[in-house]
Protein backbone atom coordinates (compact mmCIF):
# COMPACT_ATOMS: atom_id res chain seq x y z
CA UNK A 1 0.00 0.00 0.00
CA UNK A 2 2.37 2.48 0.79
CA UNK A 3 5.10 1.62 -2.05
CA UNK A 4 2.10 1.67 -4.87
CA UNK A 5 3.33 3.74 -7.64
CA UNK A 6 2.32 7.42 -7.49
CA UNK A 7 0.91 8.56 -10.74
CA UNK A 8 2.66 11.18 -12.06
CA UNK A 9 0.79 13.20 -14.96
CA UNK A 10 3.07 15.24 -17.53
CA UNK A 11 1.19 18.30 -19.10
CA UNK A 12 2.36 18.56 -22.33
CA UNK A 13 0.87 21.77 -23.11
CA UNK A 14 3.97 24.51 -22.46
CA UNK A 15 6.22 22.04 -24.24
CA UNK A 16 3.69 21.80 -27.14
CA UNK A 17 4.14 25.70 -27.11
CA UNK A 18 7.50 25.72 -25.99
CA UNK A 19 8.62 23.75 -29.20
CA UNK A 20 6.34 25.96 -31.70
CA UNK A 21 8.34 29.15 -30.31
CA UNK A 22 11.78 27.42 -30.79
CA UNK A 23 10.65 26.17 -34.36
CA UNK A 24 9.59 30.23 -35.51
CA UNK A 25 12.46 31.28 -33.94
CA UNK A 26 14.62 29.12 -36.05
CA UNK A 27 12.48 29.72 -38.87
CA UNK A 28 12.87 33.43 -38.71
CA UNK A 29 16.83 32.74 -38.54
CA UNK A 30 17.06 30.04 -41.55
CA UNK A 31 14.80 32.35 -43.61
CA UNK A 32 17.16 35.74 -43.26
CA UNK A 33 14.59 37.68 -41.75
CA UNK A 34 16.55 38.66 -38.86
CA UNK A 35 20.40 38.83 -39.54
CA UNK A 36 22.05 36.13 -37.80
CA UNK A 37 24.82 38.30 -36.05
CA UNK A 38 21.98 39.94 -34.25
CA UNK A 39 19.86 37.02 -33.60
CA UNK A 40 21.61 33.40 -33.54
CA UNK A 41 19.07 30.84 -34.72
CA UNK A 42 18.44 27.87 -31.99
CA UNK A 43 20.72 25.28 -33.02
CA UNK A 44 23.82 28.16 -33.22
CA UNK A 45 22.66 28.37 -29.17
CA UNK A 46 22.94 24.64 -29.06
CA UNK A 47 26.36 24.83 -31.18
CA UNK A 48 28.22 27.52 -29.09
CA UNK A 49 27.01 25.31 -25.66
CA UNK A 50 28.25 22.60 -26.59
CA UNK A 51 31.74 24.05 -28.31
CA UNK A 52 32.40 26.13 -24.91
CA UNK A 53 31.28 23.53 -22.73
CA UNK A 54 34.54 23.09 -20.70
CA UNK A 55 34.44 26.66 -20.52
CA UNK A 56 30.59 26.85 -19.38
CA UNK A 57 30.85 24.17 -16.80
CA UNK A 58 34.11 25.45 -15.10
CA UNK A 59 31.99 28.89 -14.56
CA UNK A 60 28.56 27.43 -13.91
CA UNK A 61 30.78 25.21 -10.87
CA UNK A 62 31.72 28.29 -9.70
CA UNK A 63 28.64 30.56 -9.47
CA UNK A 64 26.26 27.28 -8.13
CA UNK A 65 29.06 27.08 -5.55
CA UNK A 66 28.38 30.48 -4.35
CA UNK A 67 24.56 30.04 -4.66
CA UNK A 68 24.44 26.95 -2.66
CA UNK A 69 26.72 28.02 0.11
CA UNK A 70 24.67 32.15 -0.18
CA UNK A 71 21.38 29.95 -0.16
CA UNK A 72 22.29 27.93 2.99
CA UNK A 73 23.53 30.23 5.25
CA UNK A 74 20.96 33.05 4.20
CA UNK A 75 18.54 29.99 4.96
CA UNK A 76 20.17 29.42 8.31
CA UNK A 77 20.18 33.20 8.92
CA UNK A 78 16.23 33.93 8.04
CA UNK A 79 15.17 30.72 10.08
CA UNK A 80 17.60 32.21 12.90
CA UNK A 81 15.99 35.66 12.71
CA UNK A 82 12.46 34.21 12.46
CA UNK A 83 12.78 31.94 16.06
CA UNK A 84 14.25 34.78 17.95
CA UNK A 85 11.48 37.23 16.36
CA UNK A 86 9.22 34.81 17.51
CA UNK A 87 10.12 34.32 20.80
CA UNK A 88 11.06 38.00 21.62
CA UNK A 89 8.52 40.61 21.07
CA UNK A 90 10.25 43.56 21.25
CA UNK A 91 13.08 42.24 18.90
CA UNK A 92 10.29 41.63 16.67
CA UNK A 93 9.28 45.09 17.06
CA UNK A 94 12.34 46.44 16.64
CA UNK A 95 13.87 44.38 13.75
CA UNK A 96 10.71 43.44 11.78
CA UNK A 97 10.24 47.45 10.59
CA UNK A 98 14.08 47.70 9.31
CA UNK A 99 14.06 44.39 7.87
CA UNK A 100 11.25 45.60 5.71
CA UNK A 101 13.03 48.55 5.12
CA UNK A 102 16.09 46.82 4.03
CA UNK A 103 14.72 45.17 1.39
CA UNK A 104 14.34 48.58 -0.53
CA UNK A 105 17.69 48.76 -1.10
CA UNK A 106 18.33 47.35 -4.38
CA UNK A 107 20.69 44.52 -4.76
CA UNK A 108 22.38 45.64 -7.91
CA UNK A 109 23.61 49.07 -5.77
CA UNK A 110 24.65 46.92 -3.22
CA UNK A 111 26.76 44.93 -5.28
CA UNK A 112 29.63 47.12 -6.17
CA UNK A 113 30.36 48.26 -2.62
CA UNK A 114 30.76 44.63 -2.08
CA UNK A 115 33.04 43.82 -4.64
CA UNK A 116 35.35 47.27 -3.78
CA UNK A 117 35.23 46.07 -0.04
CA UNK A 118 35.40 42.04 -0.39
CA UNK A 119 37.62 41.59 -3.58
CA UNK A 120 37.23 39.76 -6.33
CA UNK A 121 36.56 36.43 -5.48
CA UNK A 122 33.61 34.94 -4.41
CA UNK A 123 32.89 35.93 -0.65
CA UNK A 124 30.73 39.11 -2.28
CA UNK A 125 28.82 37.19 -4.04
CA UNK A 126 27.71 35.18 -1.47
CA UNK A 127 27.44 38.13 0.97
CA UNK A 128 25.01 39.38 -1.39
CA UNK A 129 23.14 36.30 -1.66
CA UNK A 130 22.97 36.15 1.64
CA UNK A 131 21.25 39.40 1.82
CA UNK A 132 19.15 38.84 -0.81
CA UNK A 133 17.65 35.16 0.64
CA UNK A 134 17.48 35.23 4.22
CA UNK A 135 14.74 38.06 4.28
CA UNK A 136 12.06 36.56 2.72
CA UNK A 137 12.90 32.84 4.42
CA UNK A 138 13.09 34.70 7.76
CA UNK A 139 9.22 36.92 6.45
CA UNK A 140 7.81 33.38 5.91
CA UNK A 141 8.83 31.22 8.76
CA UNK A 142 7.90 34.24 10.95
CA UNK A 143 4.39 33.74 9.60
CA UNK A 144 4.81 30.42 9.68
CA UNK A 145 5.09 30.16 14.12
CA UNK A 146 2.33 32.64 13.99
CA UNK A 147 0.21 30.98 12.56
CA UNK A 148 0.01 28.38 15.18
CA UNK A 149 -3.25 27.49 16.58
CA UNK A 150 -3.10 29.28 20.25
CA UNK A 151 -5.10 26.58 22.05
CA UNK A 152 -3.06 23.92 20.29
CA UNK A 153 -0.07 26.16 22.18
CA UNK A 154 -1.68 25.75 25.44
CA UNK A 155 -2.46 22.22 25.29
CA UNK A 156 1.56 21.61 25.05
CA UNK A 157 2.10 24.09 28.11
CA UNK A 158 -0.08 22.27 30.25
CA UNK A 159 1.47 19.05 28.90
CA UNK A 160 4.65 20.38 30.03
CA UNK A 161 6.17 21.59 26.90
CA UNK A 162 9.14 24.00 27.23
CA UNK A 163 9.71 26.32 24.18
CA UNK A 164 12.61 24.85 22.80
CA UNK A 165 10.17 21.34 22.43
CA UNK A 166 7.21 23.41 21.21
CA UNK A 167 9.44 24.73 18.62
CA UNK A 168 10.60 21.48 17.79
CA UNK A 169 7.07 19.82 17.89
CA UNK A 170 5.23 22.10 16.53
CA UNK A 171 6.28 25.14 15.12
CA UNK A 172 9.19 24.18 13.10
CA UNK A 173 7.44 21.28 11.38
CA UNK A 174 4.20 23.63 11.29
CA UNK A 175 6.46 26.39 8.99
CA UNK A 176 7.34 23.56 6.55
CA UNK A 177 4.96 24.98 4.15
CA UNK A 178 5.35 28.29 4.79
CA UNK A 179 9.13 27.90 4.36
CA UNK A 180 9.42 26.22 1.09
CA UNK A 181 7.11 29.03 -0.27
CA UNK A 182 9.82 31.00 0.85
CA UNK A 183 12.69 28.91 -0.25
CA UNK A 184 11.40 28.90 -4.15
CA UNK A 185 11.38 33.14 -3.87
CA UNK A 186 15.00 32.45 -2.55
CA UNK A 187 16.17 30.01 -4.54
CA UNK A 188 15.56 32.22 -7.72
CA UNK A 189 16.70 35.10 -6.05
CA UNK A 190 20.08 33.70 -5.17
CA UNK A 191 20.65 32.61 -8.76
CA UNK A 192 19.75 36.07 -9.72
CA UNK A 193 22.41 37.63 -6.92
CA UNK A 194 25.29 35.27 -7.62
CA UNK A 195 25.15 36.52 -11.64
CA UNK A 196 24.73 40.04 -11.04
CA UNK A 197 27.44 40.71 -8.56
CA UNK A 198 29.72 38.29 -11.31
CA UNK A 199 28.56 40.95 -13.99
CA UNK A 200 29.81 44.22 -11.52
CA UNK A 201 33.24 42.36 -11.11
CA UNK A 202 34.49 39.10 -10.62
CA UNK A 203 37.46 36.41 -12.32
CA UNK A 204 35.17 33.72 -12.61
CA UNK A 205 31.74 32.83 -12.95
CA UNK A 206 28.79 32.73 -15.52
CA UNK A 207 28.00 36.22 -14.95
CA UNK A 208 31.57 37.11 -15.42
CA UNK A 209 31.55 34.99 -18.89
CA UNK A 210 28.44 36.64 -19.78
CA UNK A 211 30.72 40.01 -19.91
CA UNK A 212 33.40 38.80 -21.74
CA UNK A 213 31.24 37.26 -24.42
CA UNK A 214 28.76 40.65 -24.48
CA UNK A 215 31.93 42.65 -25.32
CA UNK A 216 32.94 40.10 -28.39
CA UNK A 217 29.82 40.25 -29.50
CA UNK A 218 29.27 36.65 -29.76
CA UNK A 219 25.45 36.77 -29.28
CA UNK A 220 25.12 32.85 -29.33
CA UNK A 221 27.43 32.76 -26.83
CA UNK A 222 25.24 34.84 -24.91
CA UNK A 223 22.22 32.82 -24.86
CA UNK A 224 24.04 29.74 -24.38
CA UNK A 225 25.13 31.02 -20.89
CA UNK A 226 21.62 32.41 -20.80
CA UNK A 227 20.09 29.15 -21.05
CA UNK A 228 21.99 27.30 -18.75
CA UNK A 229 21.24 30.15 -15.96
CA UNK A 230 17.90 28.92 -16.89
CA UNK A 231 18.17 25.30 -16.38
CA UNK A 232 20.39 25.77 -13.57
CA UNK A 233 17.72 27.59 -11.82
CA UNK A 234 15.21 24.90 -13.04
CA UNK A 235 16.92 21.93 -11.17
CA UNK A 236 17.80 24.02 -8.06
CA UNK A 237 13.77 24.30 -7.98
CA UNK A 238 13.20 20.72 -8.85
CA UNK A 239 15.76 20.31 -5.63
CA UNK A 240 13.29 22.48 -3.36
CA UNK A 241 10.38 20.27 -4.57
CA UNK A 242 11.88 16.78 -3.57
CA UNK A 243 13.20 17.90 -0.62
CA UNK A 244 9.95 18.96 0.43
CA UNK A 245 8.18 15.97 -0.83
CA UNK A 246 10.73 13.91 1.37
CA UNK A 247 10.17 16.26 4.44
CA UNK A 248 6.58 15.68 4.35
CA UNK A 249 5.41 12.57 3.62
CA UNK A 250 2.08 13.53 5.57
CA UNK A 251 1.36 15.24 2.16
CA UNK A 252 2.03 12.16 0.09
CA UNK A 253 -0.19 10.20 2.51
CA UNK A 254 -2.96 12.42 2.26
CA UNK A 255 -2.73 13.00 -1.75
CA UNK A 256 -3.22 9.15 -1.63
CA UNK A 257 -6.74 9.07 -0.45
CA UNK B 1 -9.54 8.24 52.61
CA UNK B 2 -11.35 10.50 51.08
CA UNK B 3 -12.67 9.56 47.55
CA UNK B 4 -12.79 13.55 46.64
CA UNK B 5 -10.70 13.87 43.18
CA UNK B 6 -11.48 17.37 42.49
CA UNK B 7 -13.10 19.91 44.91
CA UNK B 8 -14.06 23.45 43.60
CA UNK B 9 -15.07 25.90 46.31
CA UNK B 10 -16.83 29.00 46.20
CA UNK B 11 -15.16 29.74 43.20
CA UNK B 12 -16.31 33.37 41.52
CA UNK B 13 -14.83 35.55 38.86
CA UNK B 14 -15.79 38.57 36.66
CA UNK B 15 -14.94 40.17 33.93
CA UNK B 16 -14.76 43.82 33.10
CA UNK B 17 -16.66 44.03 36.62
CA UNK B 18 -19.65 41.36 35.05
CA UNK B 19 -19.47 38.78 37.41
CA UNK B 20 -19.78 35.78 34.91
CA UNK B 21 -19.70 32.65 37.53
CA UNK B 22 -21.31 33.24 41.49
CA UNK B 23 -20.02 31.06 44.06
CA UNK B 24 -19.42 27.82 42.19
CA UNK B 25 -19.02 24.94 44.49
CA UNK B 26 -18.85 21.19 43.41
CA UNK B 27 -17.13 17.68 43.83
CA UNK B 28 -15.81 15.02 41.91
CA UNK B 29 -15.74 11.44 43.61
CA UNK B 30 -12.56 9.00 42.00
CA UNK B 31 -14.22 7.30 39.45
CA UNK B 32 -17.26 9.18 38.51
CA UNK B 33 -18.35 11.03 35.00
CA UNK B 34 -19.63 14.00 36.17
CA UNK B 35 -21.52 16.52 33.86
CA UNK B 36 -21.34 20.53 33.60
CA UNK B 37 -24.44 21.34 32.03
CA UNK B 38 -24.92 25.29 30.75
CA UNK B 39 -26.47 27.23 27.81
CA UNK B 40 -24.07 28.68 25.59
CA UNK B 41 -22.43 31.98 27.07
CA UNK B 42 -23.66 30.73 30.52
CA UNK B 43 -19.26 30.27 31.42
CA UNK B 44 -18.70 26.94 31.33
CA UNK B 45 -15.63 27.46 29.25
CA UNK B 46 -14.52 29.75 31.74
CA UNK B 47 -15.08 27.24 34.77
CA UNK B 48 -12.77 24.59 32.86
CA UNK B 49 -10.16 26.93 32.22
CA UNK B 50 -9.87 28.08 35.81
CA UNK B 51 -10.33 24.40 36.74
CA UNK B 52 -7.81 23.77 34.24
CA UNK B 53 -5.49 26.35 35.85
CA UNK B 54 -5.86 28.24 32.58
CA UNK B 55 -7.66 31.33 34.40
CA UNK B 56 -7.38 32.53 37.60
CA UNK B 57 -10.65 33.01 39.38
CA UNK B 58 -10.96 36.16 41.02
CA UNK B 59 -12.41 34.05 44.51
CA UNK B 60 -12.14 30.72 45.55
CA UNK B 61 -10.57 27.20 45.55
CA UNK B 62 -9.44 24.31 43.15
CA UNK B 63 -8.78 21.17 44.94
CA UNK B 64 -7.24 18.20 43.37
CA UNK B 65 -7.17 15.34 45.84
CA UNK B 66 -7.03 17.69 48.71
CA UNK B 67 -4.62 19.79 47.44
CA UNK B 68 -4.64 23.60 46.28
CA UNK B 69 -3.98 23.87 42.68
CA UNK B 70 -5.99 27.54 42.17
CA UNK B 71 -4.32 28.69 39.12
CA UNK B 72 -2.15 26.18 38.25
CA UNK B 73 -1.88 24.11 34.73
CA UNK B 74 -0.69 20.52 33.93
CA UNK B 75 -2.77 19.17 36.82
CA UNK B 76 -5.57 17.87 35.06
CA UNK B 77 -5.23 16.51 30.89
CA UNK B 78 -8.15 18.32 29.21
CA UNK B 79 -9.49 17.50 25.43
CA UNK B 80 -11.36 20.64 23.63
CA UNK B 81 -14.03 20.29 20.90
CA UNK B 82 -11.27 20.56 18.07
CA UNK B 83 -8.83 17.84 18.44
CA UNK B 84 -5.81 19.72 18.28
CA UNK B 85 -4.18 16.55 16.71
CA UNK B 86 -0.27 17.62 14.96
CA UNK B 87 -1.05 17.05 11.33
CA UNK B 88 2.20 16.27 10.37
CA UNK B 89 2.43 13.50 12.99
CA UNK B 90 1.35 10.00 12.82
CA UNK B 91 -1.75 8.77 14.94
CA UNK B 92 1.15 7.34 16.80
CA UNK B 93 3.12 9.98 16.78
CA UNK B 94 0.39 12.28 18.02
CA UNK B 95 -0.80 9.87 20.55
CA UNK B 96 2.57 9.18 22.36
CA UNK B 97 3.21 13.49 22.41
CA UNK B 98 2.79 13.75 26.41
CA UNK B 99 4.89 10.83 26.48
CA UNK B 100 7.67 12.38 24.44
CA UNK B 101 7.38 15.47 26.03
CA UNK B 102 8.40 14.14 28.94
CA UNK B 103 11.67 13.05 27.77
CA UNK B 104 10.58 9.42 27.07
CA UNK B 105 12.16 8.38 23.53
CA UNK B 106 10.70 7.77 20.49
CA UNK B 107 10.63 3.83 20.07
CA UNK B 108 9.61 3.20 24.12
CA UNK B 109 6.83 5.87 23.57
CA UNK B 110 5.35 3.98 20.18
CA UNK B 111 5.90 0.67 21.77
CA UNK B 112 3.52 2.15 24.98
CA UNK B 113 1.14 3.71 22.76
CA UNK B 114 0.13 0.03 20.66
CA UNK B 115 -1.62 -1.63 23.24
CA UNK B 116 -3.80 1.61 23.74
CA UNK B 117 -4.50 2.48 20.07
CA UNK B 118 -6.35 -1.11 20.48
CA UNK B 119 -8.25 -0.87 23.64
CA UNK B 120 -9.31 2.79 21.96
CA UNK B 121 -10.62 1.60 18.78
CA UNK B 122 -7.69 2.83 16.77
CA UNK B 123 -6.19 -0.50 16.06
CA UNK B 124 -3.84 -0.16 12.94
CA UNK B 125 -3.84 3.36 12.46
CA UNK B 126 -0.34 4.06 14.22
CA UNK B 127 1.29 5.15 10.90
CA UNK B 128 -1.59 7.32 9.46
CA UNK B 129 -1.91 10.73 9.36
CA UNK B 130 -4.84 12.30 11.32
CA UNK B 131 -6.35 13.52 8.21
CA UNK B 132 -7.06 10.29 6.95
CA UNK B 133 -9.49 9.28 10.27
CA UNK B 134 -12.88 9.76 10.37
CA UNK B 135 -14.06 12.42 13.53
CA UNK B 136 -14.83 10.25 15.86
CA UNK B 137 -11.30 8.18 15.05
CA UNK B 138 -9.77 11.92 15.58
CA UNK B 139 -11.39 12.19 18.36
CA UNK B 140 -10.60 9.20 20.18
CA UNK B 141 -7.41 9.77 19.21
CA UNK B 142 -7.13 13.20 20.67
CA UNK B 143 -9.07 11.26 23.96
CA UNK B 144 -6.09 8.90 23.92
CA UNK B 145 -3.59 11.64 24.18
CA UNK B 146 -5.08 13.02 27.28
CA UNK B 147 -5.38 10.02 28.78
CA UNK B 148 -1.84 9.41 28.66
CA UNK B 149 -1.10 12.90 29.78
CA UNK B 150 -1.32 10.86 32.61
CA UNK B 151 -3.53 12.95 35.03
CA UNK B 152 -6.09 11.16 37.02
CA UNK B 153 -8.82 14.15 36.22
CA UNK B 154 -10.15 14.69 32.54
CA UNK B 155 -11.63 17.32 31.66
CA UNK B 156 -13.32 17.35 28.12
CA UNK B 157 -15.43 20.68 26.72
CA UNK B 158 -17.72 19.25 24.32
CA UNK B 159 -15.86 17.00 23.10
CA UNK B 160 -18.51 15.11 20.47
CA UNK B 161 -20.24 17.99 19.77
CA UNK B 162 -18.70 18.57 15.78
CA UNK B 163 -19.47 14.89 15.51
CA UNK B 164 -22.90 13.90 13.56
CA UNK B 165 -25.51 12.84 15.24
CA UNK B 166 -25.10 8.63 14.84
CA UNK B 167 -21.00 8.79 14.97
CA UNK B 168 -21.52 10.75 18.91
CA UNK B 169 -24.20 8.13 19.84
CA UNK B 170 -21.59 5.52 19.11
CA UNK B 171 -18.93 8.13 20.08
CA UNK B 172 -21.10 7.75 23.58
CA UNK B 173 -21.42 4.49 24.08
CA UNK B 174 -17.94 3.59 23.43
CA UNK B 175 -16.52 6.14 25.85
CA UNK B 176 -18.92 3.89 28.44
CA UNK B 177 -16.91 1.13 27.22
CA UNK B 178 -13.49 2.32 27.52
CA UNK B 179 -13.68 4.30 30.92
CA UNK B 180 -14.73 0.72 32.23
CA UNK B 181 -11.17 -0.24 31.36
CA UNK B 182 -9.23 2.82 31.98
CA UNK B 183 -8.60 4.67 35.11
CA UNK B 184 -10.16 7.77 34.53
CA UNK B 185 -12.05 10.46 36.21
CA UNK B 186 -14.11 13.11 33.97
CA UNK B 187 -15.78 16.35 34.16
CA UNK B 188 -18.01 16.99 31.23
CA UNK B 189 -18.47 20.09 29.50
CA UNK B 190 -21.78 20.54 27.58
CA UNK B 191 -24.56 21.52 26.29
CA UNK B 192 -26.67 19.13 25.62
CA UNK B 193 -28.71 17.79 27.75
CA UNK B 194 -28.98 14.13 25.85
CA UNK B 195 -25.58 13.81 25.87
CA UNK B 196 -25.00 14.75 29.60
CA UNK B 197 -27.94 12.37 30.58
CA UNK B 198 -26.20 9.55 28.98
CA UNK B 199 -22.98 9.73 29.78
CA UNK B 200 -23.22 10.85 33.78
CA UNK B 201 -23.13 9.48 36.79
CA UNK B 202 -24.11 12.99 38.25
CA UNK B 203 -24.87 16.84 36.32
CA UNK B 204 -24.16 20.28 37.67
CA UNK B 205 -26.93 22.44 35.81
CA UNK B 206 -25.16 25.93 35.28
CA UNK B 207 -28.07 28.66 35.09
CA UNK B 208 -28.78 32.51 36.07
CA UNK B 209 -26.67 35.61 35.61
CA UNK B 210 -24.25 35.36 36.73
CA UNK B 211 -24.11 31.56 36.83
CA UNK B 212 -24.64 29.47 39.72
CA UNK B 213 -24.76 25.68 40.61
CA UNK B 214 -28.84 25.69 39.68
CA UNK B 215 -29.23 21.90 40.57
CA UNK B 216 -27.34 18.72 41.23
CA UNK B 217 -28.88 15.64 39.61
CA UNK B 218 -27.92 12.45 40.66
CA UNK B 219 -28.90 9.96 38.29
CA UNK B 220 -29.79 6.09 38.54
CA UNK B 221 -26.61 3.82 38.90
CA UNK B 222 -25.68 2.37 35.35
CA UNK B 223 -26.72 -0.77 36.18
CA UNK B 224 -30.42 0.21 36.13
CA UNK B 225 -30.58 2.34 33.37
CA UNK B 226 -31.32 -0.78 30.98
CA UNK B 227 -31.18 -0.81 27.45
CA UNK B 228 -33.00 2.10 25.82
CA UNK B 229 -32.76 4.80 28.50
CA UNK B 230 -33.23 7.58 26.54
CA UNK B 231 -36.77 6.43 26.12
CA UNK B 232 -37.90 5.37 29.31
CA UNK B 233 -40.14 7.95 31.51
CA UNK B 234 -37.25 8.89 34.07
CA UNK B 235 -35.06 10.24 31.26
CA UNK B 236 -37.64 12.09 29.92
CA UNK B 237 -38.60 13.51 33.56
CA UNK B 238 -35.44 14.54 33.88
CA UNK B 239 -34.86 16.54 30.76
CA UNK B 240 -37.92 17.96 31.74
CA UNK B 241 -36.36 19.27 35.29
CA UNK B 242 -33.75 20.55 33.36
CA UNK B 243 -35.10 22.31 30.88
CA UNK B 244 -37.53 24.01 32.95
CA UNK B 245 -33.89 25.34 35.05
CA UNK B 246 -32.49 26.11 31.91
CA UNK B 247 -35.71 28.20 30.28
CA UNK B 248 -36.01 29.78 33.16
CA UNK B 249 -32.25 31.70 33.50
Amino acid sequence: MQKKQINIKINWAPWLVLGLCLLLWQAVVSFGIVPRFLLPAPTDVVTALYTDRALLLQNMWITLTETLIGLLVGILLGIFLAIVMDRFEFLYRAVYPLLVISQTVPTVAIAPILILWLGYGMLPKIVLIIVTTFFPVAVEMLAGFRATDPDLLQLMATMGATRLKVLWFVKLPQALDHFFASLRIATTYAVISAVVAEWVGGNDGLGVYMTRVMKAYAFDKMFAVIVLITILSLLLMGLVNGLQRWLEPWKRAVNKQ
Amino acid sequence: MSRILLEVAHVSKKFDQQPVLADISLKIDHGEIVALLGISGSGKTTLFNIIAGLLACDQGQVLLAGEDVTGQSGQVSYMLQKDLLLPFRTIAGNVALPLLLHGENKHAAYQKVLPYLETFGLAGTQAQYPAALSGGMRQRAALLRTYLFGKPLALLDEPFSALDEITKRNMHQWYLDVIQQIDLTTLLVTHDIDEALVLADRIYVLAGTPSRIATELKLPARAQRGQDFELTPTFVDFKRQILSLLAGA
